[in-house]
């Protein structure tokens, strides 16, 4: 039998609102960016993004037409800007994804709010991060050769394989939690239309039973726990392809945990600058509030101190010995100086100053902290990969890499992307997880569910699916 | 009539302009084997108002049939400009060096085709062949890790079926026993 205790604890899986008013009020800004139709500042940022994109589209054509030179590559510097936009777009897809996660994990209530946007911020970042692989291979078509006629001593094989199933694990984790919210908001918009059909589709015909609860939250705890490691592989792998190499600078054992914290830490700050930008355009304030600025700022600020710590460390170990210290000259006081020091002051000082200083310790402070976090961290990413890419193995002469308009529009063109599609994606998916939210109630105060909870739902509440169900 | 006539002295005015571009100073370009495998390229700009120069060579490894930028310098006093530079490749090589003036215009152009017979050989062959885990107990490793990536697959997969199946059924079973 099932204690009374325990009966109360299943009863919270099935926690209704307890002030109609908060359910309310919670559907109408969560289902607002759905609901109301786009004003002409939504147009004109639409099509301003869209015709960024349509540019770095038009300029990696033209890379294909003239060959990788025209985006600045050269026999000696042939890893360049849009290995550091994989490594950084993919990056900021990790911190989304691992916040929400391991918030989810920890049952931090005040979450709630949050996961939705930050699940769709690493969605929409990995998709882009993949896609950059293609302009970085400069003869696309080859990329099926991977799948032909794969070589599993290669990290870029790896590579492959772990993003592909990171991307999987992410799409996943974005829709289970939607499904709920599907359901309320099938209801909400016009009955027959499109989009009811659409959410009645995705809905899966959900009506909030506590078995069908207990099902989705055992599911996305497991999902949970499976996307933290395999982000970590992720970023670790991607690290290899670096570090597995023979090349100072990048031969160096503590790339995978330098890289998976780079990605925590841009993935922050950029879930930050997520959350802030659709506050702002949705007035959400009365959900979002200082108080998530603060605690996620805390998260950037302690990530930024481990990234500062890493930095140091790999630079001194190298350094210190002096054998092959040029990649290290280059980048603290030759050519890649005034980058390397504009990581060091506007991604650590800066931001992390933002954090500590209570007058900026608010959601402005926190999102230009996390502004210039995103914008240092991609710096930071040029700057491990060009000095040890254009380092001499055997001429003795250090190669260069110049920008051009072909590699600047297509980086830009990424970086609007990931605006245009959380944008495009909002109109159709509600801003917030309406059932968490309706959980958590005005407080916050979502209950966990503990292991006993779990195991009196599955023995006693919750019978085994019958063999006709399973069939 | 007078259309024709606007039209011809369109092109004549075309013509005299190319012609009148070529009569632009000439830069020099050599190319000379320096020392171990690097070539020495040496331009002169033959005009007083050049501030740099960029050089060029042309290479199917990186820019197709175009030029493929190789290095910079700053022209000195006398009009000259010279890089050090290490080809990866062998065969007859187009270079090219471009003289600039101050805002990035174009002063004076030179190609020249220059043999390049040295060409570093970069890895030893045993290095490569070291790097094989395939051919040793890295090939259990291999193994593992696809098993490992396999049954990750097989949960996320699995898990994502288990609710797009269960989570219908669950609701027809509600609607039922209501």
């Amino acid at each position: 039998m099932t204690s009374t205790l325990e009966k109360k604890e299943i009863d919270k899986i099935t926690v209704i609102a307890p002030d109609p008013s908060w359910e309310s009020e919670v559907r109408e800004a969560a289902m607002r960016s759905i609901v109301t139709k786009p004003g002409k500042n939504w147009w004109i940022a639409v099509s301003l993004l869209s015709l960024v994109v349509v540019a770095g589209v038009g300029a990696w054509i033209y890379q294909l037409k003239h060959g990788m030179n025209s985006a600045g590559y050269n026999d000696q510097a042939f890893w360049a800007v849009y290995i550091a936009d994989v490594v950084a777009f993919i990056g900021v897809s990790y911190g989304g994804a691992v916040v929400s996660a391991i918030l989810r994990l920890s049952g931090q209530s005040w979450r709630a709010p949050l996961t939705r946007l930050s699940e769709g911020m690493a969605l929409v970042t990995v998709l882009i991060g993949g896609a950059f692989i293609f302009p970085h291979l400069g003869r696309p078509e080859r990329f099926l050769n991977i799948v032909a006629y794969p070589n599993f001593s290669s990290p870029l094989v790896w590579d492959f394989i772990a993003i592909a199933t990171y991307t999987l694990a992410t799409a996943i984790f974005f829709y289970l939690p939607l499904i709920p919210d599907m359901a309320v908001a099938k209801n909400l918009v016009d009955t027959g239309g499109k989009r009811a059909r659409l959410f009645s589709i995705l809905s899966l015909n959900w009506m909030g039973t506590k078995r069908q609860r207990v099902l989705l939250h055992r599911v996305l705890t497991i999902i949970s726990l499976i996307i933290i490691p395999l982000a970590v592989s992720v970023h670790s792998v991607l690290s290899w392809a670096f570090a597995l190499t023979s090349r100072p600078g990048w031969m160096e054992s503590v790339f995978p945990p330098y890289f998976v914290i780079a990605a925590l830490y841009s993935g922050t700050a950029l879930v930050i600058v997520t959350i802030y930008a659709f506050r702002k355009g949705y007035k959400l304030e009365r959900f979002i509030t200082d108080r998530h600025f603060v605690r996620l700022g805390y998260m950037m600020a302690a990530l930024g101190l481990v990234y500062a710590y890493l930095t140091v460390a790999d630079m001194l170990t190298e350094g210190y010995t002096g054998i092959t210290t040029g990649w290290i000259q280059q980048t603290i006081t030759g050519k890649y100086a005034i980058p390397f020091w504009f990581y060091v002051i506007a991604g650590e000082i800066v931001p992390i100053a933002l954090v500590v200083m209570k007058k900026t310790r608010n959601a402005t402070g926190m999102t230009v902290a996390g502004v210039l976090v995103v914008i240092s961290l991609w710096v930071k990413r040029i700057v491990i990969i060009l000095p040890a890419a254009t380092q001499p193995l055997i001429s003795g002469q250090w190669g260069s890499y110049h920008f051009t308009w072909v590699s600047i529009t297509v980086t830009l063109a990424g970086v609007a992307a990931i605006p245009l599609l959380l944008m495009i994606l909002f109109r159709f998916i509600p801003l917030m997880s309406i059932d968490e939210m309706e959980d958590a109630g005005p407080l916050g105060s979502i209950e966990q569910i503990s292991k006993e909870t779990l195991k009196a739902a599955r023995e006693e509440s919750i019978p085994e699916p019958s063999k006709e169900e399973s069939k | 009539m007078k259309k024709l006539l606007a039209i011809l002295l369109i092109v004549a005015l075309s013509i005299m302009g190319s012609s009148f571009a070529q009569a632009a100073p000439v830069g020099s370009l050599s190319v000379t084997q320096g020392s171990g495998d690097s070539l020495n390229l040496s331009g002169s700009c033959g005009a007083s108002n050049c501030t740099s120069a960029t050089f060029y060579a042309k290479s199917n490894q990186f820019a197709g049939s175009n030029f493929m930028q190789i290095g910079q310098a700053q022209v000195d006093s006398v009009g000259k400009a010279q890089i050090s530079y290490t080809p990866t490749w062998t065969g007859n090589t187009p270079f090219k060096v471009n003289f600039l003036g101050a805002g990035g215009s174009l002063i004076a152009t030179q190609t020249l085709t220059f043999d390049v017979v040295k060409d570093p050989s970069g890895f030893p062959q045993s290095a490569i062949q070291f790097q094989r885990p395939l051919d040793s107990t890295g090939a259990i490793f291999v193994k593992i890790l696809l098993t490992i990536v396999a049954l990750v697959w097989l949960t996320l997969l699995g898990s994502f079926f288990l609710v797009v199946i269960r989570v219908p059924k669950l609701s027809k079973q509600a609607s039922e026993e209501k």
